[in-house]
């Protein structure tokens, strides 16, 4: 049920089986340059701009731009939960061991 | 050569300002200050784990709970940490750092190989003709104290010597080889089925007291690797066949100094895990779980839930050894499906079409050094303890002293310092898979979200580890033999 695709190869350079796993009844986004198979526009952009960014067209590389300041706005957003995170495990533990010192 | 390489690409063509890379160092600097933070937190608690486990000191006695939940609440810190570095040319550098020195010569090279053989043919010797008390031999000794507390240790602090040392491969070298083909759809499974096998027999059997049994399990085990080395030709057998290869290879790959094809390369410890190449198929992979179940399953049995369980199922009627082989096969296959459930967590939650087996096979090398962590908390202590009497056995092999000295009491911190390395461990394993993840998925958030399943796993195998090094060691029921510490 699943097809192939060109880029399946190691960083040795051998072929292997199963880099990609595309189930037939979806339909993949590939990449123009290596046909690596992406499941977003977005992902595609930052995959283009991260791997062919010479080779790419100037319209690509201005997408590349757009979806990584987008990502930047997405990962300010994660960054605020993950300190918010930290915070509440730091505080959580201190809480609890100055609890059982008393 | 993806994602490698040129580590201005990402900067040069996105033009990041002074102001991202000021506040990248901050971010940096914030996490360095909260993993010392959280350390200052975790260290006095595993002081008080050890003060419980040697019915010691005084102090506050941290509850086992909490201290669990400490050491597992510290690896998800990490993971958060971790989600903060989200520089590609930054991660690379890291990974890329490092420097290449000429590898030794011919004749240190068979320097080495001879004092492997000599070591070998001694301890054989020495098993089978020595004293029959454990504690005064010198090959029960020298392989449980030397060899798997010390030289293991070696392999991922410092680096893999066994190709070289490996007495085994030495003689198989000298000898004609027969070539005959490798049945290639074996892959690496019979170093899986090999590990398991020798990690099950050295739970069930005394070949930690016998001095005879060991020398016997030796010879046997030496006479299959030299036969199979001979038959198939030793780069095919070392390759897929022999655990004890294999897992020094995977032990390597954490360790600074590796054996390149140009020389010696030296790289900051575990950045070598981050690349692929160690782990090519599903059966690679597998060895690298069961490299870690082995040190779980060997812990596991000297606790009292294992008595418990052990003596309740032996009691409704059920053989003690397919009680034991039971559940070590269980175990496994249980390790397996959380391995899987973690792997296809990471695929769904990135959104890639990167199938199950190639995101197994980059991130499961990421656990070695996990492994290598429970490995010190494991033998630092018995390494330190018996020194004395591997030096006092070891000048006299024949006539060994009637009580071998040994450390009287081993100071406390040193359970502290066990514990610090289960800790940088999993520290280390989590930022592995943060690069790995960030060489894999072209969007960060995806790069983050993968790891979602992944620390889950972490943290719930960093809970259950300590439980098994913090509990009091009691002796497998229904083995008989006493063990060597
Ligand atoms: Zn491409």
């Amino acid at each position: 049920m699943t097809r192939q695709t060109a880029e399946n190869r190691s960083e040795a350079g051998e072929v292997e089986e199963s880099a990609f796993d595309v189930p037939a009844d979806s339909e993949p986004i590939v990449c123009p340059y290596c046909s690596m198979p992406l499941s977003t526009e977005r992902q595609r952009s930052l995959h283009i701009g991260l791997d062919h960014y010479h080779e790419s067209t100037d319209r690509e590389q201005e997408a590349f731009r757009e979806a990584y300041a987008e990502e930047e706005k997405e990962l300010s957003r994660f960054r605020i939960v993950a300190l918010g995170g930290l915070v509440a495990l730091y505080f959580g533990f201190l809480l609890v061991y100055a609890l059982l010192a008393v | 050569m993806r994602l490698k390489g040129d580590p201005a690409k990402d900067r040069s063509s996105i033009s990041e300002s002074g102001g991202h890379i000021l506040r990248r160092s901050a971010a940096v600097a914030v996490a360095v200050a909260i993993v010392a933070a959280i350390l200052a937190f975790a260290a006095p608690a595993a002081g008080h784990a050890a003060g419980l486990r040697d019915a010691g000191p005084s102090g506050v006695e941290v509850p086992t709970w909490l201290f669990l939940t400490t050491g597992g609440g510290a690896v998800g810190a990490s993971f958060l940490l971790a989600s903060f570095v989200t520089d590609r040319a930054f991660i690379r550098s890291i990974h890329a750092w490092g420097t290449e020195v000429p590898a030794p010569g011919r004749l240190a090279r068979w320097a080495v190989r001879t004092i492997g053989v000599g070591l070998l043919a001694v301890t054989i010797y020495v098993g089978f003709v020595g004293p029959t008390t454990g504690y005064r031999n010198f090959a029960i000794l020298f392989v449980w104290v030397v060899w798997w507390g010390g030289y293991v240790a070696s392999t991922y602090l410092i680096g893999n010597t066994w190709p070289t040392l490996n007495p085994f491969r030495t003689v198989a070298e000298l000898l004609p080889t027969l070539d005959v083909n490798y049945p290639e759809r074996l892959g690496s499974w019979p170093s899986v089925v090999g590990l398991l096998a020798i990690i099950w027999i050295e739970v069930v059997s005394p070949l930690a007291d016998d001095p005879r049994a060991l020398a016997t399990a030796i010879a046997v085990y030496g006479a299959i690797t030299v036969g199979g080395a001979v038959t198939f030709g030793t780069s095919v057998w070392f390759r897929n066949a022999d655990p004890i290869s294999r897992a020094f290879a995977c032990f390597g790959r954490v360790a600074p100094i590796e054996r390149t094809d140009s020389g010696i390369s030296i790289r900051l410890p575990g950045t070598a895990l981050s690349e692929g190449g160690l782990v090519e198929s599903r059966a690679d992979a597998a060895f690298v779980i069961a490299l870690l179940y082995v040190t779980t399953f060997d812990g596991f049995v000297a606790t009292w839930l294992w008595r418990d369980l052990a003596t309740w199922l032996v009691g409704a009627g059920l053989p003690p050894l397919f009680v034991y082989f039971s559940v070590y096969l269980l175990g496994y296959g249980a390790f397996l499906t959380v391995f899987q459930w973690a792997i296809g967590r990471a695929r769904s939650d990135a959104d890639t079409f990167r199938s199950r087996a190639a995101l197994l096979r980059r991130f499961a090398p990421s656990f070695l050094a996990i492994a290598a962590g429970y490995h010190i908390a494991h033998n630092l202590v018995v390494l330190i303890g018996l020194a004395p009497s591997v030096i006092a056995v070891g000048a006299a092999p024949l006539s060994p002293p009637q009580q071998p000295p040994v450390l009287a009491s081993v100071p406390g911190w040193l359970t502290g310092v066990e514990l610090a390395f289960v800790l940088v461990g999993h520290f280390l394993a989590v930022w592995v898979a943060h690069a790995i993840a960030y060489e894999l998925f072209p969007a960060r958030m995806d790069a983050i979200r993968s790891q979602y399943g992944i620390t889950l796993v972490m943290v719930a195998y960093t809970v259950i580890s300590l439980w098994i090094v913090t509990t009091p060691i009691v002796e497998p029921p229904f083995l008989a033999g006493e063990s060597l510490s």
